[in-house]
């Protein structure tokens, strides 16, 4: 393989790795801020 | 409005200004309301043996899904698992997992429980019970593994999803809860005696701690103390302590003592003494009739089991426990 396409693919690897990455970080689900139980304000 | 919130959880009964956190560090004061810091966010997921908890009269063989989020209502100098149990939800990496998909994964790796444990689980006590509900009304059975320091109102709600309970009884002493551990022993002794109440199957795990509670005087109180109040057929778990976390000054518990333990509490009349973190045949089940071997344990697996239908293979003697 030449160089010059050697470096194209290393190029397009890593491109569609942290492409890959960042989708499944939105999918995540998020779960939000649950408010506690058995708890009571002061006066 | 006032903005002071004080959350009634636990014995700690932390008063909180808005943005302070609670001791545990999993809740805090936002705006004058209590928030979880850590419904949803495990830091620690394994399926583990049942027998790793440990349980030895529930579901013997079984594998259980085991969730645990950051924090600790105590501070113990001994913790096993102090790098999360005495972190902040923020220090450590997370999942995403709410109560739901928890359950789900559970079937999915056909565990037959879900378990709360390696550190706290009152800290997290929302996302328990709610998982806790899920998963019983799927079939899945609910543990946790706790150090009793919880008040009874919750303990009591928790205790209709939670089919089994192995608490830690530290120390026999007031003092050794103090120094040690930063809390009290009476509330762990009420919370024992709610969990039989409530008919939660129950056993009992007893760190022994070269010269801090491994006097067999305060070893026979406490068995005494269990008979007498929560009866002679809890299991107890006698466990080996290895340097760690505050106490790496202190050597491994020696084998003596621990058979020495585990001879005084037999003497006390408890009927199902273990030896845990150790390689000995106290970490078999024996009927207490015919003093045969039923189930075999090397570490955290079943090599035998003469258990049929809750009796000893040989004799036929009811064992107590959850079998099926």
């Amino acid at each position: 393989m030449k160089r010059r396409e050697f470096f194209k693919l290393l190029i397009a690897g890593a491109f569609l790795t942290l492409r890959g990455k960042k989708s499944d970080a939105k999918e995540k689900p998020k779960v939000p801020l649950k408010e506690a139980m058995f708890w009571k304000r002061l006066d | 409005m006032a903005k002071t919130v004080q959350c009634e959880l636990c014995p700690n009964g932390c008063v909180l200004e808005p943005g302070q956190r609670s001791r545990c560090r999993a809740r805090t004061n936002r705006g004058g309301t209590l928030y979880s810091l850590v419904y949803g966010k495990p830091c620690a997921v394994h399926v583990d043996p049942i027998e790793k908890k440990p349980f030895f009269h529930f579901l013997p063989g079984t594998k259980a899904f085991s969730i645990a989020t950051a924090g600790c209502v105590l501070s113990c100098k001994f913790c096993q698992n102090w790098q999360i149990s005495q972190a902040r939800p923020e220090d450590t990496d997370t999942y995403d997992l709410p109560p739901a998909q928890v359950v789900s994964n559970a079937l999915a790796y056909q565990c037959r429980s879900v378990t709360y444990t390696y550190t706290e689980p009152t800290v997290f006590y929302e996302y328990m019970y709610d998982t806790a509900i899920i998963a019983k009304n799927r079939g899945v059975k609910n543990t946790m593994h706790s150090c009793g320091y919880i008040n009874e109102k919750p303990l009591r709600i928790l205790s209709k999803y939670l089919d089994a309970a192995d608490i830690d009884l530290k120390g026999f002493t007031e003092d050794f809860y103090a120094r040690i551990c930063g809390g009290s022993l009476k509330p762990v002794l009420h919370a024992l005696t709610i969990l039989r109440e409530e008919k939660v199957w129950l056993e009992i795990t007893n760190l022994v701690i070269p010269t801090l509670n491994d006097d067999v005087k305060k070893i026979v109180e406490m068995s005494s103390w269990i008979v007498r109040n929560l009866g002679a057929d809890v299991p107890i778990h006698f466990s080996r302590f290895f340097p760690n976390y505050k106490l790496n000054n202190l050597p491994p518990t020696p084998l003596e003592t621990l058979e020495s333990a585990r001879k005084a509490a037999m003497d006390a009349g408890m009927k199902f003494v273990y030896l845990g973190n150790i390689r000995h045949e106290g970490e078999s089940t024996s009927c207490p009739n015919c003093k045969k071997v039923i189930i075999e344990r090397i570490g955290y697996f079943v090599k035998q089991n003469h258990l049929a239908n809750g009796r000893c293979g040989f004799c036929s003697t009811a064992i107590p426990g959850v079998w099926s």
